[in-house]
């Protein structure tokens, strides 16, 4: 058997890189977003659902989960931004709906979808999606650190009062910030089930995104630590896929596939002790409103 | 206080009006804050708006920089009627206001801060040097002086109040609104702002309006000032016109009472004696050290000291809430020391802490729960599985007429109400459990003045009761007119117990700051 080059054990990254980031976002302007298991869920779905019907594009296909998960995102702060209802549960609310409707809807709509292209082209063996994972987060770093939005952004999930006083349009920051988040979450859900598993069964983003919301804490809500944060979690993903394929089970097979999350629970533990919530925007999850 | 720079005063009258208010009416649900308001502002003059709190200063502030929008009424800005109807409308009219909290991103750094909202780009990218040298400006301008990289985290009150000030500067306000500005300031940082102030009014012909309820504040800083009461301009008028004394009158509408008639009562027995008591505060430095003293039935003994020299330990140590490392607290006769907090209270013992609102309240319950704590599973509020919500509204109705707790509803979250309001809750909660002894710590400070006035006559009437009344309190007139004996703290010690007839404000004063018990 030959073996990948040593950079594909990243080639996990977009599913990782980009739901962290996307969360990452929703977070930054103060929006909880615990949809994110969810909105990959639905992602994987639109992705297949897009590449059966729309001409079988895996780049096309990604964007219309790209766009869907855009539009989740416009359900979450319409719920929480708009009417203040409370993020946690709507949050919860949104992860059931979304996975289980993706299932559902997969199962009746689609016959048995089978991706059979191969994404491309590689440039040392990773796709176009892990370079634009990579630019995103340059993007979001020159964002927060260089540009006005993302300043606005930083002051309205700190203290939305004063970025209100500043002149800033609270409600819009986090609707634009949470869609954009969204959309980034079903973006990563879509690669997941285009490019990587290249088909859909149901559940299969198996705690990723759970991972990635866990990783936002653990990168302190900066963005260089949920880039190493990601990077390293892909890493063990790698790893392990390795492993498997080598055939070197020295374990039973279930057990490998949990290493990576173990990994997590070893990572936000050390986070935990090192001082939990260092970082954490002030008033995330704290609606904001005139009196 | 600072030397007053009278000169524009001279042609005030000739000077141009640049604000006007008019018949400014707002309300609230069940409340009319802002009841046909008049209020108009000359370029270049301080402008105190003077009240109680929930007077209707803030809220009138609030709609002209357009975080209200009134019911009723008109603003103009140089003689043209406006519509605001958002701060950025406020700031493009040259308004800039400075909240009594700070509102400020702690995180960002003090350059950020004063661009957020208005920063100049190259096309995408902040344009961070051009910032840097506008507002370095604006410093020298001001003569402020605040290092403009560092984190807002790490600055004092005293500091942050001026990259407020910087933010609405830069903002190209003429017209800036202060907030209860001198609340968080220490007497320098005080001192330094009122002569601040004075100068950009001066020299730079900014129009200041400046919202308070300390009296000697209006003195010193203003030019003129409007009274503000129940919602309703009470009057406006020229500063060196009027005494604290009239604004007094003015402000809380009757003849205040600065001073309390003690009534004779008899005093009984030791309700509370502390012996020898050792203790250390939260970094273990020894906080309180070999403190005996002792309150007698139907007595008010006074804490006297400066802020931080073991008063707030040595309460703590007595209500449970401190370890004591070595000495005796003895209750009714009954040795507590290191007793439960659970344990002391049921002796009988209600406890008024400094800090309100983290301490004495939760802050985002209803004022009724928050006056049944404690209470709430005692028959009739309650029977043996169940609270009953009609007797606790009746129960909590009565203490809010009873208190004058002022607000429309018993269901508000009791964090909404304003200091005064709050206290009264408190006491209230704590009286109303008939104490023996009742600890109160700086039960007035920062609060209105009919606040004051009446927290002082409730402490007073349970001392006629003939309940034991430990008062720490920094400022020496409440001191003086409150305690039966006074006891002098210096640095975790009681310097000297004094009879509060036998000596001057200014010997308890000098034994304040000195430790040495004359």
């Amino acid at each position: 058997m030959v073996l990948d080059p040593f950079s594909s054990m990243l080639s996990f990254f977009p599913v990782i890189g980009l739901a962290t980031l996307g969360g990452f976002l929703c977070q930054k302007s103060g929006v909880w977003n615990i949809a994110v298991e969810g909105m990959m869920a639905f992602g994987t779905f639109s992705g297949i659902f897009a590449y059966h019907y729309f001409g079988q594009s895996i780049w096309l296909s990604l964007f219309f989960g790209f766009l869907l998960g855009l539009v989740f995102g416009l359900v979450l702060s319409i719920l929480c931004v708009r009417f203040n209802l409370d993020q946690i549960v709507v949050g919860f609310g949104l992860w059931f709906i979304s996975e289980g409707l993706a299932g559902f809807l997969y199962f009746t709509l689609l016959p048995s979808v089978r991706v059979s292209e191969t994404f491309g082209p590689k440039l040392l063996s990773l796709d176009p999606m892990f370079y634009f994972t990579l630019a995103s987060f340059a993007i979001l770093h020159f964002l927060f650190k260089n540009t006005k939005q993302g300043l606005a952004i930083i002051a309205t999930g700190e203290n939305p009062k004063a970025a209100d006083v500043a002149g800033i349009d609270v409600y819009k920051v986090r609707l634009i910030s949470t869609m954009l988040g969204s959309a980034f979450i079903g973006l990563a859900g879509s690669y997941l089930s285009l490019v990587i598993l290249q088909g859909f069964t149901y559940k299969m983003v198996a705690g990723y995104g759970w991972t990635a919301f866990a990783l936002i804490l653990f990168g302190r809500w900066t963005t260089s630590g949920i880039f190493f944060g990601s990077l390293f979690f892909t890493f063990l993903i790698g790893v392990q896929i390795r492993l498997q394929v080598l055939g070197i089970l020295f374990l039973p097979s279930e057990f490998m596939v949990i290493i990576p999350h173990i990994g997590v629970i070893i990572v936000l533990a050390l986070a935990g002790v090192l001082g939990r919530k260092a970082g954490m925007p002030a008033s995330l999850g704290v609606h904001y409103e005139r009196e | 206080m600072i030397e007053k720079n009278r000169s524009l005063a001279f042609n005030m009258d000739e000077s141009k009006t640049i604000l006007e208010m008019r018949n400014i009416t707002k309300t609230f649900p069940g409340l009319i804050a802002l009841d046909h308001v008049n209020f108009n502002l000359r370029e270049g003059e301080i402008h105190c708006l003077l009240g109680e709190n929930g007077a209707g200063k803030t809220t009138l502030m609030n709609i002209l920089y357009g975080l209200y929008q009134m019911d009723r009424g008109e603003i103009l800005v140089d003689k043209n009627k406006v519509n605001i109807r958002s701060p950025r409308d406020a700031i493009n009219l040259g308004i800039g206001m400075i909240h009594q909290i700070f509102l400020l991103v702690p995180r960002l750094s003090v350059v950020e801060n004063i661009i957020l909202g208005n920063e100049p780009t190259n096309g995408v990218t902040l344009d961070r040097g051009k910032a840097v040298e506008e507002i370095l400006e604006l410093e020298t301008q001001f003569d402020l002086t605040v290092d403009l990289n560092a984190r807002v985290e790490h600055l004092s009150a005293g500091e942050k109040q001026q990259v407020e000030i910087l933010k609405a500067l830069y903002r190209s306000a003429r017209i800036l609104i202060m907030d209860e500005p001198t609340s968080v300031l220490t007497p320098k940082e005080k001192e330094g702002l009122i002569r601040t102030l004075r100068e950009m009014a001066s020299v730079n012909a900014l129009s200041i309006v400046f919202i308070t309820h300390k009296l000697p504040e209006v003195i010193a800083v203003s030019d003129r000032v409007t009274i503000l009461r129940k919602g309703k301009v009470i009057d406006a008028l020229v500063t060196k016109d009027v005494d604290v004394k009239q604004l007094a009158i003015k402000m809380v509408g009757k003849e205040v009472l600065f001073d309390i008639r003690k009534t004779a009562v008899k005093t009984g027995s030791k309700l509370l004696e502390v012996n020898d008591l050792k203790a250390t505060n939260d970094s273990g430095v020894i906080a309180i050290d070999s403190v005996s003293l002792y309150v007698n039935e139907g007595e008010i003994l006074g804490i006297a000291g400066v802020t931080g020299n073991g008063q707030n330990e040595l309460l703590e140590v007595i209500s449970g809430q401190r370890h004591a490392e070595d000495g005796k607290v003895i209750i009714k006769g009954k040795d507590v020391t290191n007793d439960s907090l659970k344990e002391v209270r049921a002796l009988g013992v209600g406890y008024i802490p400094e800090d309100r609102i983290e301490k004495g309240l939760l802050s985002d319950r209803s004022i009724s729960e928050n006056l049944v704590l404690g209470v709430h599973t005692n028959p009739p509020l309650a029977n043996r599985w169940f609270t009953n919500l009609s007797q606790i509204k009746k129960y909590a109705k009565k203490l809010v007429d009873e208190y004058n707790i002022s607000t429309p509803d018993i269901e508000k979250e009791a964090g909404k109400l304003s200091g005064g309001n709050i206290q009264r809750l408190i006491l209230a909660r704590e009286l109303s459990r008939e104490p023996d002894i009742i600890l109160a710590n700086k039960p007035t400070s920062g609060l209105d003045i009919s606040s004051q006035e009446f927290i002082r006559q409730r402490l007073m009437r349970e001392r006629g009761k003939g309940k034991a009344i430990l008062l720490v309190s920094e400022d020496l007139d409440e001191v003086m007119m409150m305690s039966d004996r006074i006891a002098v703290m210096y640095e975790g010690k009681i310097v000297k117990v004094v009879t509060t007839d036998e000596v001057t404000m200014d010997q308890i004063g000098e034994m304040m700051v000195s430790g040495k018990g004359g």
